[in-house]
């Protein structure tokens, strides 16, 4: 039996409970923004997707059944689908300019602004492909662990371990400028 | 699937860990994390292998979450409140359906309330209405009794 530090709040929200709702929101929202960001790297994209996921837990905390899966797990596959989904819809033209590699050759003062760095760093995340992408955020920026991350994203552990060490492989040479 | 956590670890499993998870061993797959460490420890191709992932990781790691907005908060909390009148709409249906017909499914008192209407209206539009219609000469003699004292002046 899993035990699940959601379980609770998810059954009040099923009830109509607006307080719990709220709590649930907080508790989850800061990291589900960060995901959608990350994957999306588009502000406004992002705040649809997670509004998406979150309308869907709203809709379907009532036949929430605990004990089958983490809530959080399930939440987070549900943002990470919607993110696939509207990467999907994007126009090839989009797909191809995030593919694109950035200049990696900014100043040695633009390296010391966090916003530059971070700037770069999310647009080396956005040219890694879909799937590499989602591991990279999951394990490394949400911190779940392998078995939950793949999970999420349904896969195998081992699909999930080589998906990983492609993306860090591709970061680490466009970001090797960082790292000089 | 879950590896054997009996299993030794190897040179090319480390680097496997490492390459995938990164340096830092909280990030390392917990059932392996123990022998993972034991051999970071003894093996100093592992600890340089461990530093040049950990790099990397500190540069991720300048990539902060964003603010959460107030209006991104407000929305979700208006879904929430859509969300709950929609069901507290379909609950009263539920318990007004139950009401009519205890314990049956919701489908079954609403197919029957409609099959009702639709006999109703088939009836209302097919059936020959058999209405006696009232006499014209009743409807007369009617009329002049009600004017009071209609000939008396004649």
């Amino acid at each position: 039996m899993i035990v699940d530090p959601d379980a609770e709040l998810v059954a009040r929200v099923g009830r109509g409970d607006r307080a719990a709702a709220q709590a649930l929101m907080r508790r989850h929202l800061p990291k589900m923004l960060a995901l959608a960001r990350r994957m999306l790297s588009d502000p406004i994209e992002a705040e649809d997707a997670v509004q998406d996921a979150f309308m869907r837990l709203w809709t379907h905390a009532a036949r929430w059944q605990p004990g089958q899966a983490k809530f959080e797990t399930w939440l987070y596959r549900v943002t990470i689908n919607k993110c696939y989904d509207r990467l999907r819809r994007r126009p090839t033209a989009l797909l191809e300019e995030a593919a694109t590699v950035v200049d990696p050759a900014p100043g040695p003062e633009a390296n010391l602004q966090n916003a530059a760095l971070a700037e770069q760093i999310e647009a080396a995340l956005k040219a890694l492909p879909e799937r590499q992408r989602a591991a990279i955020q999951l394990c490394h920026y949400q911190e779940c662990g392998n078995i939950e991350a793949a999970e999420i994203m349904d896969i195998s552990v081992e699909a999930l371990e080589s998906l990983l060490a492609r993306g860090r492989r591709t970061l680490r040479s466009r970001l090797s400028h960082l790292r000089e | 699937m879950r590896r054997d956590s009996s299993a030794e670890m190897t040179q090319s499993r480390f680097a496997a860990i490492v390459d995938a998870y990164g340096g830092d061993p909280a990030r390392w797959p917990p059932d392996e994390r123990e022998a993972a460490e034991r051999w970071l420890a003894s093996s100093s191709a592992a600890q340089a292998q461990v530093l040049e992932a950990l790099d990397l990781d500190r540069t991720l790691a300048a990539q902060v979450a964003p603010d959460v907005s107030s209006a991104l908060e407000r929305r979700l909390m208006d879904g929430f409140d859509r969300a709950r009148q929609r069901r507290s709409l379909g609950e009263f249906y539920a318990a007004a359906a139950d009401a009519l017909w205890p314990g049956a499914p919701a489908w079954q008192p609403a197919f029957v309330l409609g099959m009702a209407l639709a006999v109703g209206l088939c009836i209302a539009v097919f059936a020959p209405l058999d209405i006696p219609q009232p006499d014209e000469s009743a409807g007369s003699v009617f009329a002049l009794d009600s004017v009071p004292d209609a000939g008396q002046g004649i």
